[in-house]
């Protein structure tokens, strides 16, 4: 298992859009991924789980990924999520 | 925040008929211009849209979570269909929605949280086992609201 530590940088968070690119993100992994915020953990399994995390602009979220491609999959998140989920432009 | 404080009575319904995901949208705007208007109905069905564009918030198991900020809302407001017969909705999962939460809120960011607080708190709601069915099940927006509260109770 590995372990990433990312911090949201999108002013609108994990709303429902960058929901859906994560759990459409770790469904391209064979590894199994989760997301952590507080005491909070929850799967990256589809939209709904990862919303609940409710995670706002500078909440940090750790990455966690166990499996074949663990490594791939962490650093695929970390990049995702670091990205901004392609909102930084915007005000 | 207790989601069943949030939602108005007048913006549930039960029955709730679309013949299509424009058409549903436009039922829900119309739901959330009933509950707490008077909104500026088109051009919050075209901001909705616009957000469907990038991803349908069809986010599978019969549900979706259209969504939009936009301006001259004052508030995080909340919509609830229940739709009688299933609706297409490019859902992610390909199944066609009967349940349709409504989520718009204001441009301005001091209400980013707020709007996340209750898109997770709706997610959670749905991730209860039992919840979606038993939305299913009610008759009128009491019965909703008295489920909503329910379940809430459940996940603390």
């Amino acid at each position: 298992m590995v372990e990433r530590t990312v911090v949201v940088r999108n002013y609108a968070g994990v709303h429902a859009r960058p929901a859906s690119m994560l759990a459409e993100l770790a469904s391209r992994f064979q590894s199994r991924v989760w997301l952590v915020k507080d005491e909070q953990q929850v799967e990256c399994d589809s939209v709904l789980s990862v919303m609940q995390l409710a995670a706002v602009c500078d909440s940090t979220l750790i990455i966690r990924a166990d499996g074949v491609d663990e490594e791939e999959a962490a650093h695929a998140f970390e990049q995702l999520i670091s990205d901004g989920f392609g909102e930084l432009e915007k005000v | 925040m207790r989601l069943a404080e949030r939602i108005h009575p007048a913006a549930i319904a039960c029955g709730f008929l679309a013949g299509g995901k424009q058409e549903a949208i436009a039922g829900l705007v119309n739901l959330l211009d009933r509950a707490y208007g008077p909104l500026d109905q088109r051009a919050i069905v075209r901001a909705v849209l616009n957000r469907e564009e990038l991803i349908s918030t069809g986010v599978g198991g019969g549900v979706a979570l259209p969504h939009a900020r936009a301006d001259g809302v004052r508030d995080v407001l909340v919509a609830l269909g229940i739709a009688a017969s299933a609706v297409d909705f490019d859902a992610q999962d390909g199944q066609a929605v009967r349940i349709f939460f409504m989520i718009v809120g204001p441009l301005d960011r001091v209400f980013q949280r707020n709007q996340l607080e209750v898109e997770a708190k709706i997610s959670r709601l749905l991730k209860s086992s039992g919840f979606s069915e038993a939305l299913l099940g009610c008759a009128d927006a009491e019965q909703v609201l008295a489920c909503i509260r329910t379940y809430e109770a459940g996940i603390g």
